[in-house]
């Protein structure tokens, strides 16, 4: 070929190809494990379910009584035995029924579930309308004051505990202000105060990265060619932004899963009726049920974000992703 | 006619205060070739990047360069900006870095004749075919749709040449420009310079392979250590140096050449 | 060029480290300090304005603000470090092991490590306290478990990188036994690296520990902790709103102290790490 392409290019689709298989079929285990691990918690978990299911429901628990919800609970059977008939329930979307009032578990987890894939995706839109473009006007203008406020700013969102922040700005804008309601979502405009607290050490993560990558990539060769090459500032920010993302784009990803399970402390100072209100109710109450379908469900989108993300990324590049 | 004209140039480490390049000051005539020679770091590049006001802002440069009327170091980013390619255009050394790993060759050396010559984005593309026609290479249009890491050095190396000649800039500086290549597309590239030699470019011409800058330059400077050690016309630099280095320098190149020698005549003698 | 002398001329890095030190010693020293007892309500006086003898005012109970404040040093603050402090010796024994001793121990350390730190660590301390129930004691536990693969991932790193050091590689030569390298120069040198981390750490287990007392999860009423107090305040926000300020701002100052001291350490061990101007603040 002389000077022509590189000939591993056809290796590198191959490699792709390999690399995507593998990382889908390493999901497999993963999920088995997960799907243990939340097993065993509960299975683990001091005091006796039956006792605890009993309790809640105002019955004297009596050894007769304790033996009999220990039946209809399935308690009596071998470990393994109950494990697989739990997760051949569990893939059917069977968590089991709660022992506080004794509905679905699946039905209350999925009515739920809306309320704070609703709270997240707006905290998402936030986080990167806000993050974006202060995250690169900072890397433009380096050094100058704007990019100092804005690092301090930076510094203290990462210190201050978010439920202070919640609280502070419930303060400022329902009871002083009254602009937005302090808790609830019947408002249209109830989910701006939730999705900013739990956006905002968010923002200032991928203010901080946004700017620290754009302004490692601006000591890279290639912009200093494209300067050489006598190309506007505008057209060399845009190659530098260009190269800048894929890390944040991984980073964003990842932190879907996460703004997900975070919700749990904003959903409680706002009274949002979301599944992370769910999980912590279900602690005060030991209700099991909820609590592993909550830590399932949770790890399953976890790893599931995680391989998208990484498909994703590995085909964004063209280093990894074209073919020969 | 002096194209540019360099008074002690200085760059210096604005952060620790180390001197990089010290008092240095040489000038190129129009249609001449410039060699700078020297180990690495030894301060060539920077001196090049310094001139065209591309280093990063906590290297300090003081002393004056003139082009024409501008004074370069002192001028503002956007003049600058236009003489950049315009007028003086770098070819830089590791060519494998020197493109957006993300983005097409066609994108990149579409949107540099976009931005210079003032063309249609068709007009550059045509443009472009042209002068990647003109520098041999196969398959111009396979090449614009090739990302970076899918070509070789010799071939980016050559994309930037083509790139530098097309923008009919009033001189080429080339920073090593053979330097990670292999040895054929060493002499391919090699011989692109000859060419440019020919047509009447004004060159610098910066390596650390006496050979090559014999091989191209009129004048010869010589650099260690950030300062200049000898600077004079070629043929005499190499034939007859003043200082103790850069005769160090010619003569370990000619004993490497006469071991060679004797090792090709010793080779072409056992095989008759 | 030590640390120390290069972490002295960091202004702001002296500064967070006399305030970390100075909150600790508050802390220990809390029963000489406070000048009430941070448990002793007298309804009579609720709301009492700052003033002399309740510097920083009364709750809704009447307890002195202040004292509840230094005495939650010994829980909020307290407690952290403890939870670090389980972390680093769970992670460097485990650590050690597995990147010290190859095989089948230290291959089945690493793929327990990996499975856990698949889970986010927000779901796994929620898991751990929703099996264990609430109290402090549980998520302390839950801290430490959702941490320990982590720091033993990073110091079997650390050990494999230093055991190519040329001085390890020359002790192993001159026929040192196993265990005198690891006590001798490797935990030495490691040990530096996972302190910088554990600061940085300490700082986010703090807000991990008062936003779960803040839940009503970790610690309970009325021991003070700052998460507990903001929980408290968060129910009277509409009458006297300043109490949400004390306790927010103490853990706001103590986690950015940790934070910026780990940073400026960690600028201080590897000059490398920070090239970019104004990486930290």
């Amino acid at each position: 070929m002389g000077f022509g392409r590189n000939c591993d290019d056809m290796q590198r689709g191959a490699f792709m190809r390999n690399y995507m298989i593998k990382r889908i079929l390493w999901i497999l285990p993963m999920l088995v494990g997960i799907s243990f691990f939340a097993f065993v918690l509960i299975t683990l978990s001091p005091g006796d379910p039956a006792e605890v299911a009993l309790r809640v429901n105002e019955i004297v628990p009596t050894p007769e009584a304790i033996a009999l919800m220990r039946e209809q609970l399935g308690l009596d059977k071998p470990f393994f035995t109950r494990y697989v008939e739990w997760l051949l329930a569990v893939v059917q979307g069977d968590f089991g029924n709660s022992y506080v009032n004794n509905k679905s578990v699946f039905q209350e987890f999925i009515m739920a579930l809306p309320a704070t894939l609703y709270l997240s995706a707006v905290a998402l839109i936030f986080i990167i309308f806000i993050s974006v473009p202060i995250g690169v006007l900072c890397a433009v203008y380096e050094g100058s004051m704007g990019d100092i406020f804005v690092r301090v700013f930076i510094f203290l969102a990462t210190a201050m505990p978010g439920f202070w922040v919640g609280l502070l700005l419930i303060w400022l804008f329902s009871v002083q202000l009254g602009l937005f309601p302090t808790s609830g979502m019947q408002a249209a405009n109830s989910v701006v105060l939730p999705a900013f607290t739990l956006a905002l050490t968010y923002i200032a993560t991928y203010i901080r990265l946004i700017r620290n990558n754009m302004i490692e990539n601006k000591q890279e060769n290639y912009v200093t060619y494209a300067k050489a090459r006598g190309l506007k500032e505008s057209i060399i920010y845009r190659h530098i932004f260009k190269n800048s993302l894929n890390e944040v784009l991984t980073a964003l990803g990842m932190s879907i899963p996460k703004l997900i399970a975070g919700s749990v402390i904003v959903e409680n100072i706002f009274a949002w009726p979301g599944v992370g209100r769910l999980c912590v109710s279900a602690i005060f109450n030991r209700d099991f049920p909820i609590i592993q379908a909550y830590v399932l469900m949770m790890a399953v989108l976890f790893v599931i974000c995680n391989l998208i993300v990484d498909i994703l990324s590995a085909s964004l590049d063209p280093r990894i992703s074209q073919d020969g | 006619m002096n194209l540019i004209e360099a008074y002690n140039l200085s760059i210096s480490n604005s952060l620790t205060g180390e001197l990089i390049v010290e008092n240095l000051s040489f000038h190129i005539k129009r249609h001449t070739c410039l060699g700078i020679v020297g180990e690495s770091g030894s301060g060539k590049s920077m001196s090049m990047k310094a001139i065209l006001g591309l280093l990063p802002s906590s290297l300090k440069t003081t002393g004056c360069v003139r082009f024409g009327d501008i004074e370069m170091i002192a001028a503002k980013q956007e003049t600058l900006r236009k003489i950049r390619s315009k007028h003086i255009c770098l070819i830089l050394q590791d060519a494998m870095t020197a493109f957006d790993p993300l983005s097409t060759m066609g994108e990149q050396i579409i949107e540099t004749f976009c931005e210079n010559m003032n063309y249609t984005s068709c007009e550059a593309k045509k443009v472009t075919l042209e002068v990647l026609n003109k520098m041999m290479i196969h398959d111009p249009l396979l090449i614009m749709q090739s990302y970076p890491h899918q070509l070789s050095g010799g071939m980016l190396q050559r994309c930037m040449i083509g790139l530098a000649m097309a923008l009919k800039p009033e001189i080429i500086i080339a920073d090593e420009p053979t330097t990670g290549l292999d040895s054929i597309n060493q002499r391919n590239v090699l011989a692109e310079f000859k060419r440019l030699r020919e047509e009447g470019m004004t060159l610098i011409f910066i390596s650390h392979d006496l050979g090559v800058v014999r091989y191209l330059a009129d004048d010869v400077l010589v650099m260690r250590h950030g300062q200049c050690i000898e600077y004079g016309e070629a043929a005499k630099v190499f034939t007859n140096p003043d200082q103790p280095y850069s005769k160090y320098l010619v003569d370990t190149r000619k004993s490497l050449t006469k071991v060679f020698g004797e090792l090709i005549n010793k080779g072409a003698a056992t095989s008759c | 060029m030590n640390v120390w002398q290069k972490l002295k001329k960091d202004k702001m890095a002296l500064l967070s480290l006399g305030i970390i030190v100075s909150i600790v010693f508050i802390g220990i020293f809390a029963p000489f300090l406070a000048p009430h007892d941070p448990l002793a309500a007298n309804i009579k006086i609720k709301f009492a304005k700052v003033s002399l003898s309740y510097p920083f005012g009364t709750d809704q109970l009447g307890r002195c603000i202040l004292s509840r404040l230094i005495y939650g040093i010994q829980t909020t603050v307290f407690l952290s470090i403890v939870t670090m402090l389980l972390t680093i010796t769970i992670g460097v024994l485990l650590g050690l092991m597995a990147g010290y001793l190859r095989g089948i121990v230290g291959e089945g350390i690493l793929r327990l490590c990996d499975v856990l730190l698949s889970f986010p660590s927000e779901i796994m301390i929620l898991a751990i306290v929703g099996m264990l129930g609430p109290g402090i004691g549980n998520v302390v536990m839950a801290n430490v478990a959702s941490k320990w693969a982590w720091y033993t991932r990073m110091i079997r790193s650390l050990v494999l990188e230093y055991s190519d050091e040329n001085y390890i590689r020359f002790a192993k030569v001159a026929g040192y036994s196993k265990r005198y390298i690891l006590c001798k120069h490797l935990f030495p040198t490691i040990l530096g690296k996972v302190l910088v981390l554990a600061t940085l750490d300490t700082g986010w287990v703090i807000l991990n520990i008062s936003a779960l007392s803040f839940l009503g999860l970790g610690v309970q009423a009325p021991t003070p902790e700052w998460g507990m107090m903001l929980n408290e305040a968060k129910n009277i926000m509409t009458i006297r709103p300043s109490l949400m300020l004390a306790p927010g701002l103490a853990i706001l100052i103590v986690v950015a102290a940790c934070n910026f001291l780990g940073d400026s350490l960690r600028d201080a061990l590897d000059p490398k790490h920070n090239q970019i101007k104004g990486m930290k603040l």
